[in-house]
């Protein structure tokens, strides 16, 4: 097979970021620059290598591309018997696949700067030009396994650099650590629930591909199209639930309901893992997949009705999500965790337009707005975070009652948050207003009213926590001496926070060209061209309004500082209950804990104590004593003695005769 | 090319010849007669990867058959899809577990003994493996059951005696259960040769194939230590010398192998009864479970690595009972990955107790900083254990829940099996609880007193620790070398 140009481009894309992994090591040998820069500069490789792919996108291409190698082979297996490494390019892959290496690379700049003379950087190097290798194959695989390799994989990176602090020093509390007590945990702590929380979804992953490997006899997403007709038909009732297994994985991956709970403690880990993994990329690897899977299950709703209830599933876990980690946003007392809490309200917000665009008539604008507000989101959110970070740095804790007054000091830290965050409240004309306007008609089209609704009501909780952020770091009279960060560090963010204006305003161009490029990757039948109807315009105002609703009691509070907030909930009871039960996250958290976490282990104390040392050994016991016991029975008889002996014998001799002369008879 | 047929007998008699020899050098070399012991142990790993390599290349299962005692049939070793990597690995672990403990036993006396025993255990794996005549398979057990029992009571540690005692009795019970099996094979089919059992026992009535089947299955669980004849195993590990109990996971896996041989090539027939495959797959979730909270429970590495065993030999067994040959493939592979990855896990918990003083887990603490290598070898080996990629018990575990979902739909549809494999999926995760946490109290956090006192990682420990970790992603990463070579495999399959 002769190799093409596009596969090269794609397979050198996540392999060279993955020799970069592996020679990070080596490199440290050389010294501590070459590692650093080397390392920088196998991600912009690979960020050339993902660009050369946009072309693409603009030829006349059948979609899609693949490329593949034979992997694993399990002859005379009547299922899975070849599992081949593909790669699969199409405008979602692409897409997401230039998200991933141009922010990642901007990252690592800024991480040149912000983890300068860290005593561990040849492991930070490696974990993530390692995620970034994961990261890239997990969105070109072609088929569930490999992407599975990926997924897996990213995980892991996620998990070493959560806990990248692995000291758990309590001298760096204020650093380091994540929560308030009760419940602050140290970074290890933190990233093994991660890994814990992500695994559970990805057990249920596993039991759905398995399901369709088992009924379907295939698992790769080009021929998971016509699976429905492919499956005996008394298999078929199984695909729909296959598939919600299937979403158990990007459920915990990105952080939804009832999964979330590991992405704010998360934020342990540096501020540059945070932008990278748990903003711009690998929380969006769930939202991916159920992209990935969309025209799949659309494909199937067309025979199996009940697919259907793969999209109210994922329409109602994001717009749950959407709203109630936006409630938690407003309470939080640390910098980062607003942002955490806000990724997931934003991803929960991809979910909901993705379920929602399968309800629908308009497929594709739903669909489209999932993507462009991934787009967006992983634009303005790394933006935040690097932001963050230095702001964290500045200031020397990451609580936001330590911070405040930066806005002179720190004055483009201040601008570029500033730029982001109303891409975030989805202020026109920035990319967040056009992809949340989006959102919210896909939403309000599916006639789900009540999802709207919820939808509304969480812009008014981001615009609400958007400028108490801003008005808790920037403002009040606190801290005037903070110094400005450096520039390898401002650059990345600031170019970052410009984009998400640029983004907005080339939105009306960039709309009709992703609505192009990914209705060729849905269904024929999908393709209802229907016409907006009149109603749409109501979207921006309310969408508008709603931003006034919640950012004008914000900005009198946070940043005019015209009321205290102390004063507002203290004063209500009701305000108190609410922020008590936002403050302990709703007592899911500790739900997890109490319920799971910790019986999990006295349940193994207590098999140890009462069953296992109990009944097991005391088995043993009693087999040993008895066998014991019988022996004495037995010695007994060995009296010694020789009458005892010559009576025993002519007894036994008797017997013997008896015996011999029955048998004989 | 050269006969590859006696590359099977070489592979174990290199050992077995070299036993006596190592006892008679032991008093004059002392510890170095360590390194004259990797001579054979070497050898057996080339002809076994030879062995794979011409397997490999023809597409067909190397077999050789030796004239013995009359009455028994003729010796086989066979060499297949499913023996092959069996084999292949205990001589590779072997190996491994063999250079760490010229490092390991330092500190004692009686090299000779010591060696001397260890390849007769080696040599008694490896003949268990590959042979096909249930009396030669019986026999290759019984090597195995007194060389580690010496190895045990001798070497061990300090409640060694009853730790032997314990591990004697009861594989000894099983391999009297097994004894059984294997007298009424003989009596009612006639033959011992493994290969010839499905056609010669096909007039058989069902319910005289299940009892013979059965009493073999029995002593295999208990070889396996699956629930609720696991309890000589904790004891038994953690009584081990280190690199014993690293070759051990090799050697409990063999009640595994046997019962995939048994099963799927002996008594083909046992694989439609619905009722005995339930039977092993509700015994394979009970111990996968309950291994895995009593791994939670532990405090000392070792006896939560032992934990660890039973609950893989959970794994191992729900391969077994899948009823697919994907399930089957899963678990030659789960067993290759196990073996590996517990060398690895129980070398590190020796190399701690060695260097710090000390493998349990709340006296450790913050190992990451100061035994790098050691630390990645650790995680790899857990990770592999937990099944993730691109690790090879990933791939282990993947195939024996795919193998099991497999039997489940196809006809007759099995929703009884279908949920009992999706509980053992879900309850896979108390792998990763177990494992992360002692990741955690070991390799993170501040440094422990014990830890801070500690020297450098000894290398000639270190290096077989790394090299197993190495395998055990190579393996991983293309688990086709192996996985190519189950179109080999000796089976009838309907």
């Amino acid at each position: 097979m002769s190799l093409e140009l596009w596969a090269m481009q794609a397979w050198a894309s996540w392999i060279i970021p993955l020799v970069g992994a592996l020679l990070t090591p080596l490199l440290a040998r050389i010294g501590g620059r070459a590692r650093d820069y080397g390392a920088v500069a196998f991600s912009f490789l690979a960020m050339l290598m993902t660009l050369s792919l946009i072309p693409l996108l603009f030829e006349d291409v059948s979609w899609p591309l693949r490329s593949q190698v034979s992997w694993v082979l399990l002859p005379e297996a009547p299922a899975l018997s070849e599992i081949k490494a593909g790669i699969m390019l199409d405008p979602l892959s692409i897409i997401m696949a230039n998200i991933v290496s141009a922010v990642s690379f901007l990252i690592k700049v800024y991480s040149l700067g912000y983890m300068h003379g860290d005593p561990g950087l040849t492991r930070y190097w490696f974990f993530m030009n390692f995620f970034i290798a994961n990261m890239l194959l997990l969105v070109l695989a072609d088929n569930l396994i490999l992407m599975l390799v990926g997924w897996e994989g990213v995980g892991l990176c996620s998990y070493a650099l959560i806990g990248y602090w692995y000291q758990d020093s309590r001298g760096g509390w204020l650093h380091y650590w994540v929560g308030e007590p009760p419940e602050t945990y140290p970074p290890s702590h933190c990233g093994m629930k991660a890994f814990m929380v992500t695994r559970l979804g990805d057990l249920f992953m596993i039991a759905g591909i398995l399901i369709l490997a088992a009924a379907v006899k295939t698992v790769s997403f080009p021929e998971l199209i016509h699976a429905d007709s492919l499956a005996p038909a008394d298999l078929r009732w199984l695909l729909p639930i296959s598939l919600i297994l299937i979403l158990g994985g990007a459920v915990g991956k990105s952080a939804q309901l009832p999964l979330m709970e590991w992405l704010p403690d998360a934020m342990a880990g540096p501020s540059s893992v945070s932008a990278l993994i748990h903003a711009a990329t690998m929380v969006k690897a769930g939202v991916y997949l159920v992209a990935r899977l969309f025209p799949i299950a659309v494909s199937w709703s067309a025979s199996l009705p009940a697919t259907m209830s793969f999209f109210y599933t994922v329409m109602w876990i994001g717009a749950l999500t959407a709203f109630i980690a936006a409630s938690q946003a407003i309470v939080s007392t640390e910098l980062k965790k607003v942002l955490a809490y806000s990724t997931v309200s934003q991803i929960g917000y991809m979910m909901m337009a993705l379920g929602a665009a399968g309800l629908s008539a308009e497929i594709i604008s739903g669909y489209m707005a999932s993507i462009f507000h991934m787009m967006n989101h992983a634009v303005f959110k790394a933006a935040l975070f690097l932001a963050a970070g230095s702001i964290i740095h500045a200031s020397g804790s990451r609580f936001l009652r330590d911070m405040g007054g930066l806005r002179k000091s720190m004055p483009i830290t201040f601008y570029s948050t500033l730029l982001a965050t109303l891409a975030l409240m989805g202020l026109p004309p920035f990319g967040g207003f056009w992809s949340k306007d989006l959102v919210l008609s896909a939403a309000l089209s599916s006639g789900e009213y009540a999802v709207f609704i919820l939808g509304l009501a969480t812009a008014i909780l981001t615009a609400f926590y958007s400028i108490r952020m801003i008005g808790l770091a920037f403002y009040g009279g606190k801290r005037e001496k903070a110094h400005e960060a450096p520039r390898i560090m401002w650059a990345p963010y600031l170019i970052l926070a410009a984009l998400s204006l640029a983004l907005g305003l080339i939105a009306p161009m960039l709309e009709g060209f992703l609505e192009e490029s990914l209705s060729r990757i849905l269904p024929i039948h999908a393709h209802k061209v229907g016409e907006t109807h009149g109603a749409q315009f109501i979207i921006p105002l309310a969408s508008i309004i709603a931003i006034i609703v919640g950012a004008a009691p914000a900005y009198l509070i946070y940043v005019r500082r015209v009321k205290s907030s102390e004063e507002i909930v203290e004063r209500r009871g009701y305000m108190r209950v609410l922020r008590t039960l936002l403050v302990r996250r709703y007592y899911i958290n500790a739900f997890y804990y109490r319920a799971i976490a910790y019986p999990s282990i006295r349940l193994g104390c207590a098999i140890q104590r009462a069953f296992e040392s109990r009944v097991i050994e005391g088995m043993n016991e009693a087999l040993s004593i008895g066998a014991r016991r019988f022996s004495d029975i037995i010695r007994r008889v060995h009296t010694g003695l020789l009458n005892h002996y010559v009576i025993g014998l002519i007894l036994g001799a008797l017997i013997l005769i008896i015996l011999i002369l029955a048998g004989g008879a | 090319m050269m006969d590859a047929h006696h590359l099977l007998l070489q592979s174990i008699i290199a050992p077995l010849i070299a036993s006596p020899i190592i006892l008679a050098l032991g008093g004059r070399f002392g510890r170095k007669v360590g390194w004259v012991a990797l001579i054979p142990l070497v050898y057996s790993v080339l002809c076994l990867i030879t062995a794979g390599y011409v397997v490999h290349e023809s597409g067909s299962p190397l077999q050789a058959s030796y004239p013995w005692v009359q009455l028994l049939g003729d010796f086989i070793l066979l060499f297949d899809g499913l023996s092959g990597p069996i084999a292949m690995t205990i001589a590779v672990v072997g190996l491994l577990a063999c250079i760490y403990s010229i490092a390991y036993m330092d500190l004692r006396d009686g090299w000779g003994g010591y060696f001397s025993l260890y390849l007769l255990f080696d040599a008694g794996m490896l003949g268990a493996a590959l042979s096909a005549n249930l009396a030669a398979f019986f026999i290759f057990i019984e090597l195995m059951l007194i060389a580690s029992w010496l190895l045990i009571a001798l070497w061990g540690g300090e409640d060694r005696w009853r730790a032997a005692l314990k591990y004697f009795l009861y594989t000894k019970a099983g391999a009297l259960i097994l004894l059984a099996g294997i007298g009424l094979t003989y009596s009612i089919v006639g033959t011992l040769n493994i290969l010839e059992l499905a056609s010669k026992a096909a007039g058989l009535s069902s319910s005289m194939i299940s009892l013979i089947a059965s009493l073999m299955i029995v002593g295999f669980l208990v070889k396996m230590a699956i629930f609720p004849l696991h309890s000589w195993l904790p004891d038994a590990y953690v009584q081990s010398p280190a690199p014993v109990t690293a070759i051990f996971s090799a050697g409990t896996g063999i009640g595994g192998y046997a019962a995939l041989r048994i099963i799927y090539t002996a008594f083909p027939q046992m694989i439609s009864q619905r009722g005995f495959m339930l039977a092993l797959l509700a015994l394979a979730l009970i111990t996968m479970i309950y291994g895995g909270y009593l791994a939670l429970a532990q405090n000392n590495l070792k006896r939560l690595l032992a934990y660890s065993s039973i609950s893989q030999m959970g794994y191992m067994l729900l391969g077994v009972a899948s009823a697919s040959i994907i399930g089957l493939a899963g678990a030659a592979l789960i067993y290759v990955a196990h073996s590996l990855s517990k060398a690895i896990l129980f070398m590190i918990s020796g190399m701690l107790s060695r260097t710090i003083g000390t493998d349990n887990l709340d006296e450790l603490g913050g190992l990451a900083g100061r035994m790098r290598a050691m630390s990645i070898a650790f995680m790899v080996g857990f990770l592999s254990l937990m099944g993730y990629p691109p690790l090879l018990g990933f791939w282990g575990e993947l195939l024996i829940f795919a193998g099991s979902i497999y039997s489940a739909l196809h006809p007759p549809f099995d929703a009884l099996r279908l949920v009992l494999t999706m509980i053992a999926i879900i309850f896979s995760l108390i792998t990763a609880g177990y494992g992360l946490w002692a990741i955690r109290r070991s390799l993170f956090g501040e440094e422990s007193e014990a830890v801070r006192r500690s020297g450098p990682e000894p290398r000639l420990m270190l290096a077989p620790i790394i090299a197993s970790a190495i395998l055990l992603a190579a393996l991983g990463i293309y688990p086709t070398m192996l996985t190519k070579l189950l179109e080999t495999l000796a089976l009838i399959l309907g």
